[in-house]
C-alpha cells in the first residue's frame, strides 16, 4: 500500500523531474519584440503594410500578418529569432491595378530567371526563384494557406470519425445523466465566448487579400459561434457520463498532459501563449477538448468492441503508434489514453490531460515571463488542489476503515 | 372560405408578379435571344470575307467579374453587357459576338495571304476591315504596330485603343488586329475594366465566399446531427422512408453531375438530402398538401428576386439582376435549378428547421435556414448586406411554404423559382417560353383550385 502511494506520488511529480532533466531548448521571444524588429528592420516593399492582424509561430521565428482596413493586400513578414527579418511577402487582390511586365523586364528587375506568370484582372505577377513580382513589387513567396499536410488530416479524420461513433454510441446506449460535466462544459463554452476576439490573432489563414479584415473577423466569430453552439448542444444531446471525480485519474491525466506538452512543445502553443485571452484558453479550452476526447474514446470503445478483451492492448498499440508519428498523432494518442481509462473517469482524465498540455508546452518553449508565470501558477494550483484532495481522500478512507 | 381567400391573395400577387416580369422582359433583350443559333457568327465571318466550315462548337463566356463590374459602372444608364458567344468552325476559324458586336475573329492562314503591306501603310490597309467589323472604329486610335517575318510571310500586329464615352469612366478597350500579307487573320476586342467597380465586385464576391464557407461548415455540423438522428432511429427500429430518400439523393447527385459540380459538392448535398428526407419523412412526418402552390409561388418568388435589385438601386445601392449568368446550355441551367431545389431544400426547409425548432421556435428556425440559404449563392452588392437581404426575404417565403404546405412543396417551388430566375440571365435558355408556361400553369392551377373551393 505504501509502495503504491510512493509510486503515485512519484508519477504526479514526474513532470518536474523530466522538466529538470530535459536539455534546454531555444525559447520563443514574445511577438511584441518580433513586431518591433519587423517594423524597424525589415526591407521595405514600397507600400503601407496596414495593421497587425495575426501572427503564427514557426520553428525558428514568428510570422506576422498585416492587412490594411480596405483589405486589398496582405503582407506577411518572417522574423527569425536570431536573424534579421526577411523580405516581406505580398499577396494582393487580382483586381488591383499594376503593370504587366515582360519577362525581360522581370529578369532585369529581379536579377533572376522568371519561372511563370499569373495574368490577373489588373496586372501581371511573375514567379521568380524564391521571390514573387507582384506587378512591379518584388516580394517574398507567401506562406501556404490552409492547414498542415497529410498527417494533420489523417489524425483529424480519425478523431472526427471516433467522435461521431462516440456520439452514436451515447445515443444508442443512454447512460445515467450526470449534471457536473454538463455544467462544466456549458461554463467553459460561456468563457470561451470571451476568448474568441483574442483568439482571432491566431486565425491568420482567415485574412485573405481582397477581403476586408472586419469581414474575416466576423466570419471567424461566426465559426466560433457554430462550434461553441454545437458543443453546448452536445452537452445535452450526447452528455458525458462520469462518476464523481477521483484525484488519481485527474493527477495522472494532468501529468501525462504536462509531459506530452513538454516533450512535443508544438510551435502553435507559443502562439497561444501570446494571445491576450490565454488564461481563458488555459482554463476553459481543456474542458471542451476533454469532452470531445472522451466522446472520441467512447467511439473507440464501441468500434473496438469486436476485439473483446484484447481491445485495451489494441488501444495501447494504436496510442503508441500515434505518439510515435509525431505532432498530430498526439491527438490519437490522447484518445487512446482516455479509452484505456475506466469510462466513468474518462471525462475527468481527458480534461486533466488537455489541461496539462499547454503549461507543459509553455514551460518548454516560451521565453517570456507572462505565460511562464501562468503555466507555473496554474500547475502549482492544480497540484496543490490535487494534494489536498488526495490527503482528504486518504483521511476519508482511513476514517471509513476505522468506522467500518 | 379561408382557403379561397388565400387563393385570391396568391392570384393577385401572381398577377402583379407576372406584370412585373413582363416589364422586366425588356431587360433581357441584351442576351440577344439568339436561340441557340450560330447563324449570326457565320454571317459575321462571311461579311469579313471568310467562308467558314460548319459550326463545331458554340459556347458562351462571361466572365462574371467583367459583367458585374460593367453593370455597377453603368447602373445609371442601364446598359448591361452581354456575354460573348464564341463559335468555332470545323476546318479552323472562330467568331465571338457580344450581342451583335464582333469581339473575336480568327481564320486559318490562307495559302496566298496577298501582297505584303508595308508597316507604314498598315493603318490605311486596315480601314476596309475596320469598316466592316468594327462599327465604332472611329473612336479607336492606333497605339502600336509590330511586325515579323515568319516562313516567308510578313505579319503585322496593330494595337488600337480607346477610352471615354461610350465606355464608362475609367474603362478602356483594346483592339488587336493581326495581318498576314494583306489578309486579316485575327482580331480581338478586349475590355479593360476600371479597377474601382471591378474591385468592389470581386472583393464582395470574395467576402461573401468566406461567408459561404462558414454556412457550409454550419450545415455540415447539421448534416452530422441528422446522421446521428438517423443512426439512432435505425438502432431503435423506427420505420424510415429509405426508398424515397435514396431516390431523392440519387436524383440530386445526377442533377449535380449534369450541372458540372465536383465530387465533394455532390457527396455533401446528396448526403444532406438523404439524411434530411430520412428525418423529415420518418421522424417529423407532416401531411403534404400543397403541390398545387409550387408554380404560382415559384413565379412570385422569382418576381421578388427581380424586384429587390430595382428597390436597392432606387435607394442608391446596387445588386445585379438575376444573379450569376450561367453560360451552360439550357439543359445545364435546368440541371442547376433542379440541383439547388433537390439538394438544398430538404436540408434548409426540412432537416435544419427540425434540428433548430426545439431551441429557437418554428419561425426563427425557418428564418435561420433562409439566412444560411441566402449565403450559399452570394451575389455582390453595395452595401454588402443588400444582396443577402433580398434572398433572405425570398427564402423566408419558401420557409412559409414549407411550414404551411410541407417541405416537398418547397422543393417544387424552388425548382420553378430557380428555373425562372437562372433562365432569365442565362443566354442559352429559352426563358421566353419557360416563364409564360410557368405563369399559365400557375394561373390555371389557381383557377382550378378556386373552382373546387
Amino acid at each position: 500500500m505504501a509502495v503504491a502511494k510512493v509510486l503515485k506520488g512519484f508519477l504526479v511529480f514526474l513532470p518536474l523531474v523530466v522538466a529538470s532533466a530535459l536539455p534546454e531548448r531555444e525559447r520563443a521571444v514574445p511577438p511584441e519584440v518580433a513586431v518591433r524588429r519587423a517594423e524597424t528592420q525589415a526591407p521595405s516593399l514600397g507600400l503601407l503594410w496596414g495593421k497587425l492582424r495575426a501572427f503564427a509561430r514557426e520553428r525558428d521565428g514568428w510570422r506576422l500578418f498585416y492587412q490594411p482596413s480596405h483589405g486589398a493586400w496582405v503582407v506577411s513578414v518572417k522574423v527569425r529569432d536570431l536573424h534579421a527579418p526577411e523580405l516581406p511577402s505580398l499577396e494582393a487582390a487580382s483586381w488591383l491595378a499594376g503593370p504587366r511586365l515582360s519577362a525581360a523586364a522581370v529578369r532585369r528587375f529581379s536579377g533572376n530567371e522568371p519561372l511563370g506568370l499569373i495574368e490577373g484582372w489588373g496586372r501581371r505577377d511573375w514567379w521568380v526563384e524564391g521571390r514573387v513580382m507582384v506587378g512591379a513589387l518584388l516580394a517574398s513567396t507567401p506562406p501556404e494557406r490552409g492547414l498542415s499536410g497529410a498527417d494533420f488530416w489523417w489524425a483529424l479524420s480519425l478523431v472526427v470519425g471516433f467522435t461521431l461513433a462516440g456520439a452514436a454510441a451515447r445515443r444508442m446506449r443512454p447512460q445515467p445523466r450526470v449534471s457536473a460535466p454538463r455544467r462544466l462544459l456549458l461554463g467553459a463554452c460561456a468563457l470561451l465566448v470571451f476568448a474568441v476576439p483574442g483568439a482571432s490573432r491566431l486565425a491568420w489563414a482567415m485574412f485573405a487579400p481582397g477581403v476586408r479584415p472586419f469581414v474575416s473577423l466576423m466570419v471567424f466569430q461566426g465559426l466560433a459561434t457554430v462550434v461553441l453552439g454545437a458543443l453546448a448542444t452536445a452537452a445535452f444531446a450526447v452528455p458525458a457520463f462520469a462518476e464523481k471525480a477521483r484525484w488519481w485519474p485527474v493527477a495522472l491525466g494532468f501529468s501525462v498532459g504536462w509531459l506530452l506538452g513538454l516533450s512535443s512543445a508544438p510551435p502553435w502553443a507559443a502562439a497561444v501563449a501570446a494571445v491576450p485571452s490565454r488564461w481563458l484558453l488555459l482554463v476553459a479550452g481543456p474542458v471542451a477538448l476533454g469532452f470531445l476526447t472522451d466522446l472520441a474514446a467512447a467511439g473507440w470503445r464501441l468500434l473496438a468492441s469486436p476485439f473483446g478483451r484484447w481491445s485495451p492492448l489494441v488501444a495501447g498499440l494504436v496510442g503508441v503508434a500515434g505518439l510515435a508519428t509525431g505532432q498530430w498523432g498526439l491527438l490519437g494518442g490522447a484518445v487512446m489514453a482516455t479509452a484505456l481509462c475506466p469510462s466513468a473517469q474518462g471525462f475527468w482524465f481527458a480534461v486533466a490531460l488537455a489541461a496539462g498540455f499547454l503549461p507543459g508546452a509553455w514551460w518548454a518553449s516560451v521565453g517570456w515571463w507572462g505565460p511562464l508565470r501562468d503555466a507555473l501558477g496554474f500547475s502549482a494550483a492544480v497540484w496543490a488542489v490535487l494534494g489536498v484532495w488526495a490527503f482528504r481522500e486518504a483521511r476519508g478512507h482511513v476514517g471509513a476503515t476505522i468506522a467500518g | 372560405m379561408r382557403g379561397s381567400r388565400v387563393l385570391v391573395v396568391v392570384g393577385l400577387v401572381l398577377v402583379a408578379a407576372s406584370g412585373f416580369l413582363f416589364h422586366r422582359l425588356e431587360r433581357r433583350r441584351w442576351v440577344g435571344d439568339q436561340g441557340g443559333e450560330a447563324a449570326p457568327a457565320v454571317a459575321a465571318a462571311r461579311a469579313l470575307g471568310f467562308e467558314p466550315g460548319p459550326p463545331a462548337s458554340r459556347v458562351y463566356e462571361g466572365p462574371m467579374g467583367i459583367l458585374w463590374a460593367w453593370d455597377l459602372a453603368t447602373r445609371d444608364s442601364g446598359t448591361p453587357l452581354p456575354p460573348v458567344m464564341g463559335v468555332r468552325f470545323l476546318g479552323g476559324g472562330e467568331v465571338g459576338l457580344r450581342g451583335e458586336v464582333l469581339v473575336r475573329f480568327r481564320r486559318p492562314l490562307p495559302t496566298a495571304p496577298g501582297r505584303t503591306v508595308p508597316a507604314t501603310l498598315l493603318p490605311d490597309a486596315l480601314v476596309p476591315f475596320l469598316q466592316r467589323a468594327v462599327p465604332d472604329a472611329a473612336s479607336f486610335t492606333l497605339e502600336q504596330v509590330a511586325s515579323r517575318v515568319e516562313a516567308g510571310v510578313t505579319w503585322h500586329r496593330a494595337i488600337l485603343g480607346r477610352g471615354g464615352a461610350p465606355l464608362p469612366e475609367g474603362w478602356r478597350e483594346r483592339l488587336e488586329v493581326e495581318v498576314a500579307g494583306s489578309t486579316v487573320i485575327s482580331a480581338r476586342r478586349t475590355l479593360i475594366p476600371d479597377p474601382d467597380p471591378l474591385g468592389v465586385v470581386l472583393a464582395r464576391v470574395a467576402e461573401l465566399g468566406q461567408g459561404r464557407w462558414l454556412v457550409l461548415f454550419a450545415l455540415g455540423v447539421g448534416v452530422l446531427s441528422l446522421f446521428l438522428a438517423v443512426a439512432e432511429s435505425f438502432w431503435f427500429r423506427v420505420r424510415l422512408p429509405w426508398f424515397s430518400a435514396l431516390v431523392l439523393a440519387s436524383t440530386c447527385a445526377l442533377l449535380g453531375w449534369g450541372a458540372g459540380h465536383g465530387t465533394s459538392i455532390l457527396l455533401f448535398w446528396s448526403g444532406a438530402a438523404l439524411f434530411s428526407v430520412l428525418v423529415v419523412g420518418g421522424l417529423a412526418q407532416a401531411p403534404e398538401r400543397g403541390a398545387w402552390l409550387a408554380a404560382p409561388a415559384g413565379v412570385v418568388l422569382a418576381a421578388v428576386s427581380f424586384l429587390v435589385p430595382v428597390i436597392v438601386r432606387a435607394l442608391g445601392g446596387w445588386v445585379p439582376f438575376g444573379g450569376p449568368v450561367l453560360t451552360e446550355p439550357w439543359l445545364g441551367v435546368a440541371a442547376e435549378a433542379g440541383f439547388r431545389a433537390v439538394g438544398e431544400e430538404p436540408l434548409l426547409r426540412g432537416g435544419i428547421p427540425w434540428l433548430v425548432r426545439p431551441f429557437l421556435g418554428s419561425t426563427a428556425a425557418y428564418v435561420l435556414a433562409a439566412v444560411a440559404g441566402a449565403l450559399l449563392h452570394p451575389v455582390p452588392a453595395v452595401p454588402l448586406p443588400a444582396g443577402v437581404m433580398g434572398e433572405v426575404v425570398a427564402q423566408s417565403g419558401l420557409g412559409w411554404v414549407a411550414a404551411r404546405y410541407g417541405w416537398s412543396c418547397a422543393v417544387q417551388t424552388r425548382m420553378v423559382w430557380e428555373l425562372v430566375r437562372l433562365g432569365f440571365v442565362a443566354p442559352d435558355f429559352p426563358w421566353g417560353r419557360v416563364w409564360p408556361l410557368a405563369l399559365l400553369s400557375g394561373g390555371g392551377i389557381l383557377l382550378w383550385r378556386w373552382r373546387r373551393s
